[in-house]
């Protein structure tokens, strides 16, 4: 400041900066920009788990100390305004310390990528009762835990611990129990341990909303385990274990399902099929509750056999809509839904030979079926379930199917389809609207044409008229209309309204959606969302 | 008696702005004081605003008088949540893509009358011009000259040692 005042020419510049109509604003508003440009998003905390700094918020957050070398004016604005300095990435002891000492007394969130003595170091120079929020990423060794038992942090809200995705050496042995942070967890709402070994926390977390645990690959995480976290975090809403793949299940040591009573969303991804059903079944969960399922896998070197039943499970009660995917022998993509509600399952048997056929032929005996008013299939060749299921639909209005591709010796989907439209007594008593994709594809087409036709008709003879038929055939447009076009007086008169739709967008793909973006799920970091999406199918199975 | 649905306010020079009282309701400021004055045929005065000023806020307002949060102020997450929820569409833009006097001028209105959205927009557009830039781009943009003296530049080299390091 002397120097400033002892030169007339910098005080006359700093006069003329005053009159740029930016630094006309009040300050208020000059820091309120200052937040946008420092803060990805203010409503939730731009921070991923997987080790990618560059894409966290800390980063943006550096931006700060480039506005302080704009102008006197904005150092001095930006240098009084502690709340912009409270994202500290904490990777330079300079940085660290800067920030700190602008950050005054308002709490923190500090990013560090540190071995176990620097974390120390770390952990001891920042004022714990300041810290709100802790990320770390961390070298994939069992020791970095030790600092982190007994220093305390009684505000600390968030704490995240991410390793790279390597082996543990002791993978194996069964999970050792860890009580963090000296025993007082009260204040931690969030909670993401990603790819930390062999250990869970043994803390009770009366406030933890926010779950994630992700386990190293082969870590014996079994489901007394999870269950002794859970059981210590009543109000727990959004959960997400991942990457539980060992051999053996005890369930011998548990004594009870676990009431998560708030819960908001499920995940379950890359977990062996029997270990899902394992934790649905000891789960007490809402029925106004989404649960995704993903990755899940049916592998002999699991310990898996053929699949049991679904374990029955509150979103799976009231469901108003139903997309089964692209199911094929080894491999499904189911979603259950109602507004409030969800359940998800994309599952693979990672043998060829096994079929998931037997499996949705038990569909009605694991979910409510009756309450499905919107349906969305495949049929494809080697289906066989379709007549038993579609039987207990009784309130579907709606039908979308994507027809399959044919396969020798095998029935013609497009024929199966048609059964199913004419089986008596008659399925779907209550289908108004039919949107059929892929039909007549490389089949004979007069046959299967007579036959859609022919289901029609019965249909309205049965009083069961439909009201609208929109058939988008495997053809080009002139094809589509010539084809269809002989036929086009006689459906007509079977139904309302009648569409022949040539190529263009699928009339009845699978939307690529999220499942599902829950509010509030990113408040303390964001998942790699292109993982939990229904996914496009390609129709060349 | 007048439409009882729309009202006058009064720019600082004098200029007349007949608006229906939904889009007026936006600003905080304003919406309390229909509530204390009731049912009246009085202009408002708005004396802090000028015309071309009040012009465009007005022209904001009824552009987003469909929008949910409007006065709704904080909700229980606080003004954290406020800002989340305000998106800057290209119309908003558009709406900005103004002289740096008059933009500042509308911020500053906005401000005032206290409509959320368009302080919270009109700061995220001047934030966006503003990322990515250097101090001298900054500089460039908003019409600042370097003010630091030579010791305080070497200081902010410093600085600039440990700002950029991994």
């Amino acid at each position: 400041m002397a120097s400033f005042c002892a030169n007339p020419s910098l005080i006359e510049l700093h006069l003329a900066n005053m009159s740029s109509p930016i630094n006309r604003i009040p300050e208020e508003l000059l820091v309120m920009i200052y937040e946008h440009v420092t803060q990805v998003d203010r409503g939730s905390f731009a921070y991923t788990l997987d080790g990618e700094p560059e894409r966290h918020a800390y980063i943006e957050a550096r931006g700060a100390v480039r506005l302080t070398h704009v102008c006197r004016h904005w150092r001095q604005t930006a240098l009084e305004s502690p709340t912009l300095w409270t994202r500290i990435d904490g990777r330079s002891s300079e940085r660290l310390n800067t920030f700190l000492q602008r950050a005054r007394k308002v709490p923190v969130s500090l990013y560090a990528d540190v071995d176990a003595e620097d974390l120390d170091t770390i952990l001891h120079t920042v004022p714990a009762e300041q810290l709100r929020r802790l990320d770390l990423h961390l070298e994939p060794k069992e020791e970095y835990i030790v600092p982190l038992i007994s220093w305390s942090a009684p505000n600390l809200e968030c704490l995240t611990m991410d390793a790279p995705r390597d082996d543990y050496p002791n993978a194996a042995k069964p999970l050792g129990r860890v009580q963090l942070l000296d025993g007082q967890a009260d204040a931690l709402k969030a909670l993401a341990l990603q790819f930390v070994g062999t250990w869970v926390p043994s803390n009770t977390f009366p406030s933890l909303t926010h779950l994630h645990l992700s386990f190293a690959f082969r870590a014996n995480a079994q489901t007394h385990d999870l269950l002794s976290v859970l059981g210590n975090t009543p109000n727990l809403e959004f959960l997400l274990i991942d990457q539980q793949l060992y051999r053996r299940d005890d369930l011998s040591s548990i004594a009870g399902p676990i009431v998560l009573s708030h819960l908001k969303l499920l995940t379950l991804a890359r977990i062996a099929y029997t270990r899902v059903m394992n934790l649905l079944r000891y789960l007490s969960i809402p029925e106004q509750c989404f649960v995704r399922c993903h990755d899940v896998v049916i592998n002999p070197a699991y310990g898996e056999g053929a699949p049991g039943p679904l374990v029955e499970t509150g979103p799976l009660r009231h469901a108003t809509r139903l997309d089964l995917g692209p199911a094929i022998e080894y491999e499904f993509f189911l979603v259950v839904e109602s507004e409030a509600a969800g359940f998800s399952m994309w599952a693979h048997m990672d043998d060829d030979e096994s079929s998931w056929d037997s499996w949705f032929h038990s569909l009605p005996a694991m979910i409510n079926v009756s309450t499905i008013t919107s349906l969305h299939i495949t049929i494809h060749a080697t289906h066989t379930f379709w007549s038993p299921v579609l039987r207990h639909m009784t309130a579907v209005t709606e039908l979308k199917a994507v027809i399959g591709r044919i396969r020798p010796t095998l029935p013609h989907p497009s024929d199966t389809f048609c059964a199913l439209l004419s089986e008596e007594p008659i399925l779907l008593p209550s289908l108004q609207d039919v949107y059929v994709q892929g039909f007549y594809c490389s089949g004979d087409l007069a046959t299967s044409l007579s036959g859609l036709v022919d289901a029609v008709a019965f249909r309205a003879r049965a009083g069961h008229r439909l009201r609208r038929l929109v058939i988008q055939p495997d053809l080009n447009a002139s094809q589509a209309h010539n084809l269809v076009g002989q036929h086009t007086a006689e459906l007509a008169g079977l139904v309302d309204g009648l569409e022949v739709l040539g190529p263009g967008p699928d009339l009845c793909g699978f939307e690529v959606r999220d499942l599902w973006q829950v509010d509030g799920q990113d408040r303390y970091w964001r998942e790699d969302s292109a993982e939990f999406k229904i996914p496009q199918i390609a129709d060349t199975w | 008696m007048g439409d009882s649905n729309r009202l006058t306010l009064v720019a600082s020079d004098g200029g007349k702005f007949v608006v229906d009282k939904e889009v007026v309701q936006m600003s905080v400021l304003l919406k309390n004081m229909i509530e204390d004055l009731g049912e009246t045929d009085e202009s408002i005065p708005i004396p802090n605003v000028t015309s071309p000023v009040l012009t465009k806020v007005i022209e904001f307002c009824e552009n987003h008088r469909t929008d949910a949060a409007r006065t709704d102020g904080p909700n229980v997450d606080g003004d954290d949540a406020r800002m989340r929820t305000a998106v800057v569409s290209d119309w908003d833009r558009q709406f900005f893509d103004v002289d740096q006097d008059l933009m500042f001028e509308i911020i500053v209105a906005a401000n005032y009358l206290d409509i959320k959205s368009l302080v919270d927009v009109g700061c995220k557009v001047v934030a966006d011009m503003i990322k990515g830039k250097s101090p001298q781009e900054i500089r460039d943009l908003f019409d600042i000259v370097n003010d630091f003296s030579p010791e305080e530049e070497a200081a902010l080299r410093k600085e600039n040692e440990w700002a950029n390091d991994r």
